[in-house]
């Protein structure tokens, strides 16, 4: 992270946002906006400040029945009091940007951070006692026991609400002026799919706690939750006996065999360096061995709605096959997935296995002949075997899901 | 993570731990202003200052303390109210006594942000209450401070609030629970405040305290104002004792009490003192009633004055007659509390005018004005049309005299709202009084009926031949003798209630109606701000001689009175002036009566009015001027030029230009020095200079094709621009080609 604030960029936002040059100051402006707040922009008075108010009026209202020049002068000092605050606080959130940043990718039941970055923008002054609001929910609200025309208003806000999880993260320290600092806040997502998560607001009680300014941001980023983890039992080592298939595979990995050079990036190991390379090409290059020559698994994934029924049972599909491609990748068996009858995709780097996670977290099921092969097993029956090392799944009972390699059970959750 | 100009911060216990410091101080500050207040709670704010302190040194003690007298303490403090309103007889006192042990309840235990504001809450009635009974420029003093406390105690609280939930209440079992932040020692939190404190912070923070401060003197000054006639609520709720002894009865020894102390009592504003010739006495009251212990007030003279009770803003002076010598223009009294209900007036006077509606009690007989009550409060007043006279008119009191020695019983009500002459003629009674008095009398008079001026003058040289001037008496014993006549009847010295009462009497006991006159005598000019300081040592006595026709005559019998008098009359004529730091600390407080406490609406009316006159006037002042010059400008054009002038002209241009330019540059090079010092990573004088080439280079060459010697030293200037210091071409070389482009467009 830099020491200086860096040049303003398109997704910072909030007063400090704009470039100051392009700017166009005027007085009239200015105190237009004293006056009449820009929109989002709430002020309101705490329970101190509406005891300050209301002391004040006592106080003034004592001052005028006696004509006491004491009273007057406490009564001035207090609403000299209440208009500092206000000044104070308009000082604090001048030059102040934010935006926030929520480092992918997302798993449903995992705790993940989203960082809200801050910049002060100030030439001399620091900043105090920021918070930000932040909620996330689901793009789409999964669909309920009972149909949406049937609930009242207040049962679908309840739904809805239970879905959004909020959050406050304070900035407790000073910001410095020209500073910046990233604040963090952990959020553990309940289930797959599409996400947003939003800074809805920048509040402050600076500088005494009279007045509440809030300013709503509505600043909106859209996530993908992939399916969370779940257990399950192999016992594939029977249903797919190593060396079946015979296939060598051209992916990166831990064997001897040279496969690519590369770029060096940071943190790889300096041993893999390639020093004539990279003294010929003047930069730094990377062997790259191909992985161990094994037999390898495909990942089919069918999702036809006639036989995932059960929305618990479609979620623990998904999780399931995205469990079970990782854990295959880990260990350098996984060949490629197909979801839907859709292109076999090679998983040669971990990119392609997590675009197969993206793929599941929007996962949904299809309609009948959308992509399903006539060939698939119908609930209960034995799957017949599509290709060799073919994983597919089906549902197991009511809640099960049953993993099969060429018409084995190999593994279920 | 946070970065910048990094600072080191201070901690959320060491923010506790300044929350607890700043909270103890306040709490100190708001009883610091009992000491304005004349109840009887020192040794209770001693206790409770003694405890706080020790708090904030040890911060660890309130844990000491069992949980079950936490809880009890409420309800032993309600208990203690409840006994004390009981007792006491007035409310006011009894409420600042439980505010100081709420304060002190709720600065010795930990609290959360309730008890934070609580306490702010208790201090600020301590301090309100004080300076609205004292009207004491010290509140001025403490309020700042106060607010200053204040403002930073919840700048902490809003802090610590941002991560922990202080809405709820410390539980009894809490607040005697040691927290972390109170278990290290306070000079570590010195230490560690010095070490973040920023001279730009606190620089900021003063500027806006001082903004606070304008802002709300200006707010002082706009608030509408309403003359509403009533007196202060609480007034009503407490009694004072008067610390003078100007009461209606001063019994000896009272005034040399007073002349011990040098505090001032009172001081006078006037609006011309030029014409002061003499020092003033400032007459506070008149006592006509002999007793063997003193003069006092009699029931007639307070029944006069009962009877002449109005609630009024503006007296005008019934009987005062014509006013022949009026000086000192204006006379502005600022009356501390505990002076006197009496008003010093220094002489007749046309107006009396009070800031506010209130009981005044007048009489004219004995030219007195006082309040129903002893004001809690500085007391001001004004005087118009002011005559420094020796005589007190009153045209009546033969022809009253005369009624009374033919009818000595009161036959009707209205006789008792009328001081009895005769008891201006009454001295001590009893035969050995009688010889004695009649003796030195005869003395005196050798025997002859004497005017009474020529008695008084003759008495005068008596008593101060027999008798020296001294704070000190010691009476001689004599069986069936009044203290003073005792006292004339030895030679042992006396102060100037001996002396005033001695010729009183004597004056009594050779026929001729006479009265003692309490009240202050001289004073000294303010050298900074020009009014007249009045100590209370300067409180003195003397007695007022009825000439027999148609006035009171002042006489001073004291010895070096006449001395005194011709010094100070000296002194006011030379305009001696006090310019001592006493008296510059003194003016402060008269700047806080006229500008803050004498503030009305008639003062708010001037200012609006002072304002708007001065604006009017300068917009005059300035069009008449920019007419004059553009008159002379066009007369000078319209003067016939020759080759000289052109000249001179040229050169003046010329020097006026070159003067401009070398500003313009000036400021320029400044600016880029202030930018270097501010951001110094920033700033580069040669990446500066390309980028000015560049875009020099840059807008004409947009509508057509770059030159060639354009095409050669553009990727110069980029590198200079943009490019590592190390790949640097020579820049100077590269400017002169830059320059040479330029110019071959």
């Amino acid at each position: 992270m830099s020491a200086s604030v860096a040049v303003a960029s398109a997704d910072w936002s909030g007063p400090g946002a704009k470039d100051r040059k392009n700017r166009l100051f005027s007085w009239h402006a200015l105190l237009w906006s004293l006056v009449f707040p820009p929109k989002r922009h709430r002020i309101s008075p705490t329970v101190p400040g509406l005891f300050l108010m209301m002391l004040a009026m006592g106080i003034g209202t004592a001052a005028y029945n006696t004509a006491s020049n004491i009273l007057f002068i406490t009564l001035s000092l207090l609403l000299a009091c209440l208009l500092l605050s206000g000044l104070l606080s308009w000082f604090n959130f001048m030059g102040v940007c934010w935006r926030i940043r929520p480092p992918g990718p997302w798993r449903a039941g995992h705790e993940t951070l989203v960082a809200v970055e801050v910049q002060n923008r100030k030439q001399w002054l620091p900043s105090y006692g920021l918070w930000f609001e932040l909620m996330t929910q689901p793009r789409r609200p999964p669909a309920g026991d009972k149909p949406a025309e049937a609930m009242k208003v207040r049962e679908i806000l309840a739904a809805i609400d239970k879905l959004v999880t909020r959050g406050r993260v304070f900035m407790r320290e000073r910001l410095e002026a020209q500073g910046e600092t990233t604040l963090e806040w952990g959020v553990k997502p309940t289930q797959r799919g599409a996400a947003v998560v939003e800074l809805s607001a920048v509040g402050s009680l600076f500088p005494f706690g009279f007045l509440k300014k809030n300013i709503g941001v509505a600043l909106r980023h859209p996530v993908l939750v992939w399916p969370a983890q779940v257990a399950y039992t192999w016992t594939g080592a029977v249903a797919a006996p190593a060396g079946s298939s015979g296939r060598r595979t051209a992916r990166a990995g831990t064997g001897d065999d040279l496969l690519a050079l590369r770029k060096y990036e940071r943190g790889d190991s300096h041993r893999l360096i390639h020093w004539k390379a990279s003294a010929r090409l003047g930069q730094l290059m990377l062997r790259q061995f191909a992985a161990e020559s094994h037999d390898g698994y495909l990942l089919r994934l069918d999702t036809p709605a006639g036989v995932w029924t059960r929305p618990g049972q479609f979620e623990l599909l998904c999780s399931f096959a995205g469990t079970m491609a990782e854990d295959l990748y880990a260990a350098g068996r996984l060949r490629g997935v197909s979801v839907n009858g859709g292109p076999l995709i090679d998983t040669r780097r971990l990119r392609d296995v997590e675009a197969f996670l993206d793929e599941l977290a929007l996962l949904e099921p299809v309609g009948e002949g959308g992509g399903v092969p006539p060939s698939f097993p119908r609930v209960g029956g034995t799957p017949p075997p599509a290709s060799k090392n073919t994983i597919t799944f089906v549902p197991e009972g009511a809640r099960g899901v049953a993993a099969y390699v060429d018409g084995h059970q190999t593994a279920t959750a | 993570m946070s970065t910048g100009t990094r600072q080191p911060q201070l901690s959320l216990d060491e923010l506790r731990r300044l929350k607890w410091l700043l909270g103890g101080a306040m709490a100190l500050v708001s009883l610091w202003t009992v000491f304005f207040l004349d109840v009887e709670a020192l040794s209770l704010v001693a206790i409770a200052g003694s405890a706080i302190l020790a708090a904030l040194v040890w911060p660890q003690l309130p844990s000491r303390v069992p949980p079950i007298i936490w809880r009890l303490a409420v309800p032993a403090i309600i208990a203690i109210f409840a006994a004390d309103l009981y007792t006491s007889p007035d409310t006011l006192p009894a409420l600042i006594r439980l505010g100081i042990l709420l304060v002190l309840y709720r600065t010795v235990s930990y609290r959360r942000k309730r008890e934070d504001l609580q306490l702010i809450v208790l201090g600020l009635f301590l301090i309100v209450v004080a300076g609205v009974l004292t009207v004491s420029l010290g509140f001025a003093f403490l309020l700042l401070g106060f607010t200053a406390g204040a403002l930073g105690f919840l700048f902490v609280i809003t802090l610590i609030d941002m991560t922990e939930r202080t809405a709820i209440a410390l539980t009894y079992q809490e607040m005697s629970q040691c927290p972390p932040w109170a278990r290290g020692s306070s000079r570590r939190l010195f230490v560690r405040l010095r070490q973040v404190a920023d001279w730009r912070l606190m620089g900021f923070a003063g500027g806006l305290f001082v903004l606070v401060i304008g802002f709300s003197a200006l707010l002082f000054m706009v608030i509408p104002r309403f003359e509403v006639a009533t007196g202060f609520f609480l007034d009503k709720y407490i009694t004072r004792k008067s610390r003078t002894g100007f009461t209606d009865s001063v019994r000896f020894g009272d005034v040399s009490e007073l002349i011990r102390d040098e505090s001032v009592a009172m001081r006078v504003d006037l609006t011309d003192s030029r014409g002061l010739r003499e020092s003033p006495y400032w007459r506070l009251v008149a006592l006509d009633e002999y007793t063997p212990d003193g003069f006092r007030v009699s029931a007639g003279l307070k029944g006069e004055l009962l009877h002449n009770q109005f609630v009024t803003q503006r007296s005008r002076a019934a009987g005062a007659g014509r006013i022949l010598n009026p000086v000192g223009g204006v006379w502005t009294f600022y009356i501390e509390p505990g002076v006197s209900r009496f008003l010093p007036l220094p002489g007749s006077y046309g107006v009396l005018r009070l800031r506010e509606f209130m009981p005044l009690q007048t009489s004219a007989t004995a030219r007195l004005a006082a309040f129903r009550t002893e004001s809690m409060t500085m007391t001001a007043y004004q005087l118009e049309d002011v005559e420094l006279t020796p005589l007190v008119k009153d045209n009546g009191f033969v022809a009253r005299l005369k009624h009374a020695r033919e009818n000595p019983e009161p036959k009707s009500r209205a006789d008792g709202y009328v001081p009895d002459p005769l008891l201006t003629l009454r001295g001590p009674q009893g035969a050995a009084n009688d010889a004695v008095l009649a003796r030195v009398v005869r003395e005196i008079t050798g025997g002859a009926e004497l005017p009474a001026g020529e008695f008084a003058r003759r008495a005068t040289a008596w008593l101060q031949e027999r008798h020296a001037y001294a704070l000190s008496v010691k009476l001689p014993a004599g069986e069936g003798k009044d203290d003073i006549v005792r006292w004339l009847d030895s030679n042992q010295p006396g102060f100037c209630e001996y002396f005033a009462a001695g010729l009183t009497v004597l004056a009594r006991a050779a026929g001729h109606p006479a009265r003692v006159v309490a009240g202050f005598h001289g004073g000294v000019l303010n050298g900074f701000e020009n009014y007249f300081m009045v100590k209370n040592s300067d409180a003195h006595a003397w007695a007022e001689i009825f000439d027999g026709k148609s006035a009171w005559q002042r006489v001073d019998p004291t010895p070096g009175a006449l001395t005194a008098t011709s010094t100070n009359a000296e002194r006011t004529l030379n305009q001696v002036q006090d310019s001592s730091w006493t008296a510059r600390f003194d003016s402060l407080r008269v700047i806080w009566y006229r500008r803050i406490v004498s503030f009305d609406s008639r003062t708010q009316v001037q200012i609006i009015e002072s304002v708007k006159t001065f604006t009017l006037d300068s917009g005059s002042s300035l069009r008449v001027r920019f007419e004059e010059f553009t008159k002379r400008l066009k007369e000078w054009f319209l003067r016939p030029w020759d080759a000289r002038r052109v000249v001179r002209f040229a050169a003046l241009a010329a020097a006026v230009a070159a003067a401009g330019w070398a500003l313009v540059r000036l400021g320029h090079w400044g600016w880029w020095r202030w930018q270097g010092w501010r951001r110094p990573q920033e700033f580069d004088p040669v990446r500066r200079t390309a980028g000015h080439w560049l875009t020099r280079l840059r807008k004409p060459a947009e509508d057509r094709l770059q030159s060639a010697a354009d095409r050669e030293v553009v990727p110069d200037l980029q590198r200079l621009r943009y490019g590592r210091r190390e790949t640097w071409p020579e820049p100077r070389g590269v400017f002169k080609r830059a320059r040479k482009a330029r110019r071959a467009r």
